[in-house]
């Protein structure tokens, strides 16, 4: 039997009845998160599931669809478009139905319960019951999105209707990225950098570290390339910070006072946005420099420290008081709970997990880099353990110190969690990985290896599966174990869960889950609009608005490539801690801003049904 | 004498009476809706002086397309009113600007003989067939029968060059009133001739094709042969021509070959906006082709780099009500205007990605299942089919 596979490029292959849908789309090459069979209105099967037999199915049609990065929101609409438009099914019931969902797509109010007696209805026609199937089985197996959708927010930036564009979407901090880019075409300089300080204020910091979770759905990216979002931030970071002069808006004292522990990301947001809105407030930070993970736990060779440092100049000098060397314990914290009418507890996960193992070296992977400025020695081999940022920042610090370096990790180099950038930029710069093993054991300094057969198992919980192997390393110095980070917090006896501790005491950050900087700073702003809630009620005060050009796009928009940002030369690299990724020249930023699309300024109104 | 026309003969007026005038204009009329289906259009026919009952089979087929958005049908059915091009915008009636359109082929157009010549030879010949006067003689045997004459056309007419071939019934509401006695058949078969890709990448530089030309150039060179072809298959038909008369887009639309853009015109898979149509009306019931979604206006919902772009301003960013219809309504005027003073602008089609960097490349920027209707689609399942109650 012929089946036609469908995903960017549609394969026609000879199938038995016998074969998995596993098999099918390995013969493919694919992977997919959901499987549907048998057509636009065929029944769905997750990735874990994939082991049924083709015969299993009733084929409506010999079409197999691997459907990625979807919305189930957008997939029940879809499907309820093309039996009104394309099947030409249409009743007053399946017009409510594709109505509320529509609605549900554009931000508009839908009663769930309606939602639910629709999809309970005894239907006539095949097209209708399958339909109604399908959507029953997406509202059961995905209703988490179904209700972010009812509260305005689509996860997978595909529902334009609940957003201006789709890297505002999928930015945490939600940056108006497409309207600083047009600023900064008007070399306004000024104006844009104050158009991201509405939501983040340590813009110049992300221009230099940020995930980009914003270039993963920029929607020039899904057609041709994407915009250099991060490299533009930081360009236009620093030609704004060079001639700062702030003329950024207080509000009057309102006599309420608001406590902050740790001077991290999170905690630095609350503070601007809290301070500007008229409290008093007090970071307490426990090392000497303020901005927690960024100046400890980031090496100097992505964030120097000169670019922390003015940003956090800017926050202070709007009045935050920031107490350096000041570490809350379970002492004195009654008595900075009660100076104040709100605290914030931004720590982070300042504690490095380790692994049991008989080594004499062995150290956390946050502790090696804060303690970079000891003259501790350690050795000429060593070993990360970990494949995610952390342990590359370790491995190309240690690399920086003259060490040879090799990092191991569970998962396959390709499936490791760490960046492109980093892992792209860890090759250049000689570091060994060893992807796929685990430490079996340790016999005076000589490791032996074992091979992680899998990660994950078929559920997607961690469930790693090890093989013994012969590989191994010979005397290694010092083993660095990058697997993870625990929140340290000795004052505080309940449970952390959310932003909200109890009536007077807010969490923000790393603290509730460790994640990237970008949505510590999100979940600062978010807290700090909470206890502004909670006591003077008048709302952030983020400046005045700023308008957005709207200008006649070039035409050649679609003809040029991204823009990389020029590094250092890899042997200038490994002598110092020079930041690697270089800045924009001021040409390269304006020819990047022309490749923007400004998506903010599309419709978001939903398509006509046309009956 | 008696070769000297009459026009007021006195006493016959005399003689006839209101009530006999009456009667016989009843009487036409009743002819006329009896020559005529139930969707018929009552137009005022310029060649005989009143008004006239013409065959409208698209009106179905428009009226039940959902691609077309038609709200309110009376309001559309008795507001429509067809004139072949909006005013001339100030920059084309400029003195220094005397046959703008001329002017810009000998400019910019490498062979402009060549293209002055097919346009202008080809034209005549459409008008003179339409008129009656030199029309080929048709087989006198049909050859193949109506499906078979489909599938035959459609072939010809891609090793010609149109990439675009469908058939569909034509609806007199989106032709012209100045055509309407013109338009002797009732099935149409559209062809769409691809601009060139390379011609188009240069703008908004045009150097020697600009791309419109080259379009309307090859549709002028190639119609008669496909009409030509049919005729030597047995079947009466004529040509038409690639000018506004009958709305391309609509019929494109009613014919699966594309949906709507987001400034307006047909946008079709195998080339976007980048085509120029042509027609040929038959005398012949060929298979018709439905309308399909293409999934365009999700992806234009996401893009609008058209409207963004135009540097007149004339692409709206939403529909609009307009005639008892929700469309996209390109002001005319603005966009005449800079196409006048900037030649040919173009720049709508040079920014899209459909028509610059493909439909797939396109579609594949959306979610996989927006890829269902890529193909013409022939459902195996009777999806329609009613089960019983349980």
């Amino acid at each position: 039997m012929k089946i036609n596979i469908i995903e960017k490029t549609t394969y026609t292959i000879d199938v038995n009845n016998s074969d998995t849908l596993l098999d099918i789309i390995k013969t493919c090459g694919l992977k997919a998160q959901l499987v549907q069979v048998g057509g636009p209105l065929g029944e769905f099967v997750k990735a874990y599931d994939l082991n049924k037999t083709i015969d299993e199915f009733d084929l409506l049609e010999n079409n197999i669809m691997i459907i990625n990065s979807f919305c189930p929101v957008d997939l029940s609409r879809f499907m309820s478009r093309f039996l009104i438009r394309e099947l030409n099914i249409i009743n007053q019931d399946m017009k409510r139905l594709n109505e509320l969902l529509d609605h549900l797509t554009s931000g508009q109010y839908v009663d769930v319960d309606y939602f639910v007696s629709l999809l309970n209805r005894p239907y006539k026609t095949l097209g209708e019951r399958l339909l109604v199937r399908n959507i029953k089985w997406l509202y059961s197996e995905y209703q988490q999105e179904f209700i972010a959708h009812q509260n305005g927010y689509c996860k997978a930036s595909i529902c334009r209707g609940l957003f201006k564009a789709q890297c505002i979407n999928a930015c945490p901090a939600h940056i108006h990225i497409p309207g600083f880019i047009a600023l900064m075409k008007n070399k306004d300089y000024k104006s844009a950098y104050q158009l991201m300080r509405q939501e983040n204020p340590l813009s110049s910091v992300c221009g230099s570290v940020c995930a980009r979770p914003c270039e993963i759905k920029c929607r020039r990216g899904q057609i041709t390339g994407t915009v250099g979002v991060r490299a533009l931030q930081r360009f236009i970071s620093s030609e704004a910070l060079r001639s700062w002069q702030s003329d950024e808006s207080l509000m009057d004292k309102n006599g309420y006072s608001v406590g902050i522990v740790g001077g991290g990301p999170a905690g630095l947001t609350a503070a601007y946005y809290l301070v500007r809105s008229g409290y008093d407030v007090t970071v307490y930070e426990s090392h000497t420099e303020a901005g927690g993970m960024l100046a400890s736990g980031v090496p100097k060779y992505r964030l120097p420290s000169y670019l922390i440092r003015e940003e956090i100049d800017t926050i202070e000098n709007l009045g935050v008081e920031i107490k350096r060397n000041f570490k809350v314990d379970r002492e004195n914290y009654p008595n900075v709970l009660n100076a104040h009418d709100r605290l914030i507890i931004a720590t982070g996960t300042p504690k490095g997990r380790l692994l049991n193992i008989n080594h004499p070296n062995v150290i956390s992977g946050i502790d090696f880099l804060k303690r970079l400025n000891d003259t501790s020695d350690y050795g000429r081999r060593i070993l990360v353990v970990g494949g995610g940022d952390v342990a590359l920042d370790c491995a190309r610090t240690a690399r920086r110190l003259n060490a040879e370096v090799t990092v191991i990790s569970l998962e396959t180099f390709d499936e490791m969690p760490a960046s492109e950038e980093e892992k792209q930029q860890s090759i250049e710069e000689g570091i060994t990985f060893k992807s796929g093993y685990a430490i079996d054991s340790v016999d005076n300094k000589h490791v032996k290896l074992k091979r992680c057969l899998q990660v994950l198992d078929e559920a997607k919980v961690f469930n790693p599966l090890y093989e013994t192997c012969d590989d191994g390393l010979e005397t290694v110095d010092t083993v660095i174990f990058a697997i993870g980070q625990e929140r340290d917090l000795p004052f505080i006896d309940g449970e952390v869960n959310g932003y909200e501790y109890d009536d007077k005491v807010f969490m923000a950050g790393d603290v509730i889950k460790p994640t990237i900087v970008i949505d510590a700073i999100a979940q600062g702003k978010k807290v700090a609009g909470l206890v502004d809630k909670t006591l003077n009620k008048s709302g952030l005060n983020v400046g005045e608005p700023i308008t957005i050009p709207e200008r006649v796009l070039n035409i050649r928009t679609f003809d040029d490539d991204l823009k990389e940002v020029s590094t250092l030369p890899i042997k200038e690299r490994l002598l110092s801690f020079d930041q690697v990724n270089l800045n924009y020249s001021e040409e390269d930023a304006a020819y990047e801003a022309e490749r923007c699309m400004r998506c903010d300024r599309n419709s978001t109104v939903s398509l006509l049904l046309g009956r | 004498m008696s070769d000297v026309k009459v026009y007021h003969n006195y006493e016959d007026e005399k003689k006839e009476s209101y009530q006999s005038v009456v009667e016989k204009w009843k009487k036409v009329k009743k002819e006329m809706k009896e020559g005529t289906s139930d969707n018929r259009i009552m137009r005022w026919s310029y060649s005989n002086g009143m008004f006239k009952y013409f065959n409208n089979p698209g009106k179905v087929i428009t009226d039940n397309n959902p691609y077309i958005n038609i709200v309110d049908v009376e309001e559309f059915d008795l507001s429509i009113k067809n004139h072949p091009f909006p005013p001339d915008p100030p920059a084309f009636n400029n003195k220094n600007r005397p046959n703008f359109f001329g002017t810009l082929m000998d400019e910019y157009v490498d062979d402009s003989t060549w293209y002055k010549t097919t346009l202008h030879e080809s034209y005549e010949r459409i008008l003179s067939e339409a008129r009656g006067e030199n029309v080929p003689k048709v087989h006198p045997e049909k050859l193949m029968d109506e499906l078979e004459l489909k599938d035959a056309i459609k072939s010809y007419a891609n090793s010609l060059g149109f990439v675009s071939v469908g058939v569909t019934k034509i609806d007199r509401r989106f032709i012209s009133v100045e055509v309407d006695d013109e338009i002797i058949f009732d099935t149409i078969i559209l062809l769409g001739y691809e601009m060139p890709h390379e011609v188009l990448h240069r703008y908004p530089e045009p150097a020697h094709d600009t791309a419109a030309y080259y379009g309307y150039a090859h549709c002028a060179a190639h119609v008669h042969e496909v009409a030509d072809f049919i005729r030597s298959k047995g079947y009466d038909c004529r040509a038409r021509s690639w000018e506004g008369f009958i709305k391309y887009s609509v019929h494109g639309v009613n014919a699966g070959l594309g949906n709507f853009s987001t400034y307006g015109i047909i946008h079709t898979p195998e080339c976007g906006t980048r085509i120029k149509y042509t027609s040929v009306i038959i005398d012949a019931d060929l298979p018709l082709d439905g309308p399909v979604d293409y999934n365009i206006e999700e992806f234009c919902a996401r893009c609008r780099m058209c409207q963004k772009s135009c540097p007149s301003g004339a692409i709206p960013k939403e529909e609009s009500r307009y005639r008892g219809t929700i469309k996209r309504t390109t002001d005319h005027i603005k966009c005449f205007d800079m196409m006048a003073t900037q030649h040919e602008c173009v720049k709508c089609i040079r920014v899209c990605p459909i028509s610059m960097l493909g439909y797939e490349n396109a579609l594949n920027s959306l979610p996989s299942y927006y890829k269902y209707n890529l193909e013409r689609p022939n459902y195996k399942t009777n999806y329609k089919e009613v089960l019983d109650e349980n």
